[in-house]
C-alpha cells in the first residue's frame, strides 16, 4: 500500500520541522507531501532547506483549496491512502497506521481520527466540544452515521475518495461538509480512537469570534448538500 | 399616472445607459454573454418610457395603482436578476482560480523535481 501523508502549513515555521522529523521517525515506510498555503512566514524556506517533500500555493486558497491539492497529488502521483495530518503538531504520528488499517482490510473508504471516543488527551473547550456534538448530531440527521469528531482533520481516504475530493471538495470549513459530501456519495465512514496533543506553538486558525458562524454556515452547508448534492459514482 | 417631464427623464437616462453599455463593448470591457442581461433591462425601460399606454395595462393586470411603481418594480427585478448572474459567475471564476492554482502549484512541484534530477545525473 503507498500511502501519502498530506500536511496542510500555512504560517507553521515553528511546527513543520518538529512535524516532519517525528512523522519519519515514526513512520518511514509513508510518504508525505507539504502544502505551503502562500505563508507569509518562513514556512517555504525551512521545507527547501530541509530538503522537505512540499508544493507552494501561488494564492492562499484556505484548508479547503489546500488540503485539496495534496488529494490531487495523491491521486496523480498513484497512492492507495491519503492521510491528513495537520502541520501545527495537533496530530500524532503513531495513529498513521490505525487509520490506514480500515481502508487496507476494506471496512471503510474514509477513516476519521477521533479524541472523543476514548476521551484521552487533549479534549479542547467545553464549548467546542458542545459544537461538535452539534455537528455530529447535524451529521447524523443528514444520514452521515455515527461521527463523534466531526471537525478532525486527521483523516485517512481511500483512492477513490481520494479521487472524489480531487475533483470536488468544500472550501471554507471543510472538515463536517467533506464527510456529508463523502457519505451522500456512498462511501463507508468510521472513526477510529486517537489521541490528540495541544497546539505546541502558533495560533488555531478558528477564533472564538467566528465561531458561532462557523456553526450557522456549516449547518447550513450540511443541510444544503444533504438536500441538493449529488451522488459522485 | 407617468408625467411627461418623468418620461423624458426615463427615456434620457436609459439612452445615456444603452450607450454607455455600447461604449464599454466596443472598448472590449464587457463580454457580450454578460451585456445581454443589461440590455433587456435597458430595453424594457424604454419601452415603459416610450408608450406608458403598455405600463398603463400591465400595471391595472398585476394590481398595481401607480404606473412608476411598476417602473420601480421592473427596475427592481432586473437588478435582483443582475446581482444573482454575477454572483454566480464570481462563484465559477473562483472555482476556475482555485483549480488553476493548484495545477500551477503541481507544475512547479514537477519542474523543481526534475530540475533536482538533472542536477545529480
Amino acid at each position: 500500500m503507498k500511502i501519502l501523508v498530506i500536511i496542510p502549513a500555512y504560517n507553521e515555521e515553528e511546527n513543520i520541522v518538529n512535524t516532519v522529523t517525528t512523522l519519519k521517525e515514526k513512520c518511514p515506510d509513508v510518504d508525505y507531501v507539504i502544502i505551503n498555503d502562500c505563508s507569509t512566514d518562513r514556512t517555504e524556506k525551512i521545507c527547501e532547506k530541509n530538503g522537505f517533500n512540499y508544493i507552494s500555493l501561488p494564492i492562499n486558497l484556505g484548508i479547503g483549496g489546500g488540503i485539496q491539492t495534496g488529494y490531487r497529488y495523491a491521486y496523480k502521483n498513484g497512492y492507495d491512502v491519503a492521510v491528513q495530518f495537520d502541520g501545527d503538531g495537533q496530530h500524532n504520528a503513531e495513529y498513521i497506521h490505525d487509520l490506514v488499517k480500515p481502508i487496507e482490510a476494506g471496512e471503510a473508504d474514509m477513516v476519521i481520527g477521533s479524541r472523543f471516543i476514548e476521551k484521552k488527551g487533549f479534549q479542547t473547550s467545553s464549548m467546542r466540544r458542545a459544537g461538535i456534538g452539534v455537528l455530529g448530531f447535524v451529521l447524523r440527521i443528514c444520514g452521515g452515521g455515527k461521527i463523534t469528531d466531526a471537525t478532525s482533520g486527521f483523516r485517512a481516504t481511500s483512492r477513490e475518495v481520494t479521487k472524489f475530493f480531487s475533483a470536488n471538495y468544500a472550501q471554507d470549513y471543510p472538515e463536517p461538509e467533506s464527510i456529508i459530501a463523502a457519505s451522500v456519495s456512498g462511501f463507508k465512514i468510521k472513526e477510529v480512537p486517537v489521541i490528540m496533543n495541544d497546539r505546541t506553538a502558533g495560533v488555531s486558525s478558528i477564533s472564538p469570534f467566528k465561531s458561532v458562524y462557523y456553526m450557522i454556515k456549516v449547518t447550513l452547508a450540511i443541510l444544503i448538500y444533504r438536500l441538493v448534492g449529488k451522488k459522485w459514482r | 399616472m407617468m408625467t411627461d417631464l418623468f418620461r423624458m427623464i426615463l427615456l434620457g437616462g436609459v439612452l445615456i445607459y444603452i450607450i454607455v453599455i455600447g461604449v464599454l463593448m466596443k472598448k472590449g470591457k464587457m463580454n457580450l454573454k454578460y451585456s445581454l442581461v443589461w440590455f433587456l433591462t435597458g430595453i424594457v425601460l424604454l419601452i415603459c418610457a416610450a408608450f406608458p399606454g403598455i405600463i398603463r395595462s400591465f400595471a391595472k393586470l398585476i394590481g398595481v395603482y401607480s404606473e412608476v411603481n411598476v417602473v420601480f418594480f421592473l427596475g427592481v427585478c432586473f437588478l435582483l436578476i443582475i446581482i444573482l448572474s454575477l454572483t454566480s459567475i464570481v462563484s465559477l471564476q473562483s472555482e476556475r482560480i482555485r483549480s488553476l492554482t493548484q495545477t500551477q502549484a503541481l507544475l512547479e512541484k514537477r519542474v523543481r523535481d526534475l530540475e533536482e534530477k538533472n542536477e545529480v545525473h
